[in-house]
């Protein structure tokens, strides 16, 4: 186990630059699920409004309304005075100014007067208030022609209870992304900078020409130097892989391991890693300087990472980067992932869409490592 | 150990050996000796296995020698042109890496691997990283890479290229006391000196063909020029340069600004001849130099050429 002693040897000589990409990858992590955490939090916060009342009526239909916007608002009276009422909602100390008319009972419930509604020009939010105003006048007169007291239809008006809304939360994410998805999200970003930058680094010193040649002279076969060598990258690889999930499991390990379709996420970082050793794999073939190993994959992991949703959501990317972004292995496990985060109950279509980017994935490991015996079948002709 | 014939080798129209044929014993240090592209390289990589080669056979312990010999391959060591070591390891690291490709049996390495570090002198460098290292002691650590394992034969390719006077000496010294442990080597150099110095057998490699094979001695038998002398300062006439010229063994004299260079055979007391005539002759004259041939005018006579040209 000479030769795959030598690959670990190597690795280790380079431990410390492994170290500085798992820091900045455990940082992004981190500080995304933080960002996401807050946000959460702010998420689904009814908001009150301020409403000023002008009573030109103080019936008591009126006072009912008045009573049923006090339940979801905060309600101010104002004078009837124009002037005072333009200034507040210019300075936008209040949001809207409500006038009821006289004779409200009377003209609003046949129907020949309106409210009058006056909102901060360019504001959204009125429109809620207004919804509001009439559904509880539509309830009272309904009351009132199956002929309740306008008293009765008031109160029972009042008494409607909100219905009550059930969020679907079964892991525990109020419908966003789970906390564990931001790890997996990045997780490209770890594997191809990391592997392909230390697996191509520890190759380029392999495939010095002399010491391919010192080892091709050497009694160890070929076949075996190349056993070995698979073997070493397959333990950087799982390595780094598991030193992922357990960042994965760090940063929310319970809420992971109750999420039903953790195997899924597991296989499909899986195979993101292996199509990364791929990727490491023919860049090693490729280039013997270790500047240039550099070159390239910084480029290659941000490019990939920022075109196929790591960096950026997905859902924030034009139509034309995606259709590009498809011809890249990130892609389709960023898919994966996105549907896995996104999916609350597994049906048969969202399984065979995920089970479809996993093979995909795996396609592409096999499309590499055709290109990488191609490349290794023309460089022992080059002799 | 080492039986070469008719090895031919091309790259698209160039030929780097052409019917190449050599013979290599058991015990010796065979040097062979070329200018730079003279295909030394090429004929120690076929031999290595390393390249394919377009005709020829090439048996190495009597076997035919092909890139699965592995029983062969554990008995050669290689020290390459270029150091061929891991810049990530260390100086004990790198050879107990290349050791371990022969070894496998971790005690028996450690012995080994200590041996080779006495052996080129890096005892104390051994925790040192090779970009730490000098040039001299870089290519001593290439060469204990290449025989930690003690092989039978170490074949060396230029291992004394761009290495300083007192790291030469200790190369050269090392590789003499290889061989006389028991090793046999192959050494490639374009420095005439070193194969001169340490080859018990040499071959001339020009143009991919061997022009000559044999013992030093041997090989400058072969060629006219046994002896060259210099006298100068010395002032002659027309009659003194044709009486030097009919001195026994002399066939070749040359003389311009005072300067007299005559070329005898590989007879003895060539130059108490020439001096005992100037004498006679009441000639004064300066230096004397006398020169016996070199591997480099074995090399002019045969190609026309210097070695280094």
């Amino acid at each position: 186990m000479t030769v795959f002693k030598g690959y670990m040897k190597i690795t280790k000589s380079l431990f410390g630059m492994i170290l500085m990409y798992m820091v900045i990858f455990s940082g992004v992590t981190l500080a995304m699920q933080f960002t996401a955490k807050q946000s959460e939090e702010s998420s689904y916060t009814a908001e009150k409004m301020d409403v000023a009342v002008v009573d030109n009526d103080g019936g008591e239909l009126a006072k009912g309304l008045i009573s049923c916007l006090k339940q979801n608002h905060n309600v101010t009276y104002m004078e009837n005075n124009e002037g005072i009422m333009q200034e507040a909602l210019y300075y936008e100390t209040i949001d809207l100014i409500v006038q009821i008319p006289e004779n409200f009972e009377k003209n609003c419930l046949d129907g020949s007067e309106e409210l009058r509604v006056t909102k901060v020009p360019g504001t959204y939010n009125a429109i809620y208030v207004s919804q509001q105003m009439n559904t509880f006048l539509n309830q009272v007169r309904t009351y009132k022609s199956a002929g309740y007291t306008t008293k009765d239809a008031i109160e029972r008006s009042e008494i409607q209870e909100n219905s009550e809304v059930k969020i679907l939360n079964d892991r525990g994410n109020k419908g966003q992304m789970p906390s564990y998805g931001y790890a997996f999200r990045y997780m490209p970003y770890l594997f191809l900078t990391a592997l392909c930058y230390v697996l191509g680094l520890i190759l380029a010193s392999f495939r010095k020409r002399e010491v391919k040649n010192r080892m091709l002279a050497s009694a160890v076969s070929l076949r075996r130097q190349n056993g070995e060598s698979i073997l070493a990258f397959l333990v950087v690889g799982i390595g780094m892989w598991i030193f992922g999930l357990l960042m994965t499991l760090a940063v929310d390990g319970k809420a992971f391991a109750a999420d039903p379709n953790k195997w899924y996420y597991i296989v499909n970082t899986l195979m993101l890693m292996l199509v990364c050793l791929a990727i490491a794999f023919v860049l090693g073939l490729l280039v013997s300087k270790p500047a240039i190993v550099n070159n390239i994959v910084t480029p290659l992991s941000l490019g990939m990472c920022f075109l196929c949703g790591a960096f950026v959501q997905m859902s924030l990317l034009g139509e034309t980067v995606l259709k590009v972004a498809r011809f890249l292995p990130v892609y389709w496990y960023e898919l994966v992932n996105e549907k896995l985060s996104n999916c609350v109950t597994m049906t048969d279509g969202i399984r065979s869409e995920i089970l479809s980017g996993i093979g995909v994935q795996m396609l592409f490991v096999v499309a590499l490592i055709g290109i990488a015996l191609a490349i290794s079948r023309n460089k022992q002709q080059e002799a | 150990m080492i039986k070469i014939e008719n090895l031919v080798k091309r790259y698209g129209e160039l030929v780097a050996l052409d019917h190449l044929n050599l013979e290599i014993e058991e015990g010796e240090i065979f040097g062979l000796l070329g200018p730079n592209g003279s295909g030394k390289t090429t004929a120690i990589s076929c031999v290595l296995a390393l390249l394919k080669y377009d005709k020829g056979t090439i048996e190495v312990f009597g076997k035919p020698m092909a890139p699965d010999n592995y029983e062969a391959k554990k008995q050669i060591g290689v020290v390459l042109q270029n150091v061929a070591v891991f810049d990530e390891m260390n100086v004990r690291e790198n050879i107990d890496y290349f050791c371990g490709l022969y070894v496998a049996e971790k005690e028996k390495r450690k012995v080994l691997v200590e041996e080779a570090i006495s052996f080129v002198g890096l005892e104390d460098y051994t925790k040192m990283k090779p970009k730490q290292l000098s040039g001299g002691l870089l290519r001593r650590l290439n060469i204990a890479c290449g025989i930690a394992h003690q092989p039978k034969l170490i074949i060396m390719d230029e291992p004394t290229v761009a290495v300083d006077p007192q790291s030469r000496n200790k190369i050269l010294e090392g590789i003499m006391e290889l061989n006389r442990k028991g090793a046999t080597i192959i050494y490639t150099s374009h420095y005439m000196e070193e194969v001169e110095q340490i080859c018990s057998r040499i071959a001339i490699i020009d143009h991919g063909r061997c022009i000559a094979q044999g013992t030093k001695e041997e090989l400058k038998s072969m060629i006219k020029t046994g002896e060259k002398i210099t006298i100068e300062g010395v002032l002659l006439d027309g009659e003194n340069l044709t009486d030097i010229r009919n001195l026994p063994h002399v066939f070749e004299e040359d003389y311009e600004q005072q300067l007299l260079t005559v070329r005898c055979s590989g007879a003895k007391h060539n130059l108490v001849r020439i001096l005992n005539y100037l004498q006679d002759k009441d000639i004064a004259f300066g230096r004397v130099f006398s020169e016996l041939p070199t591997l480099n005018d074995v090399f002019l006579e045969i190609t026309g050429k210097e070695l280094r040209d």
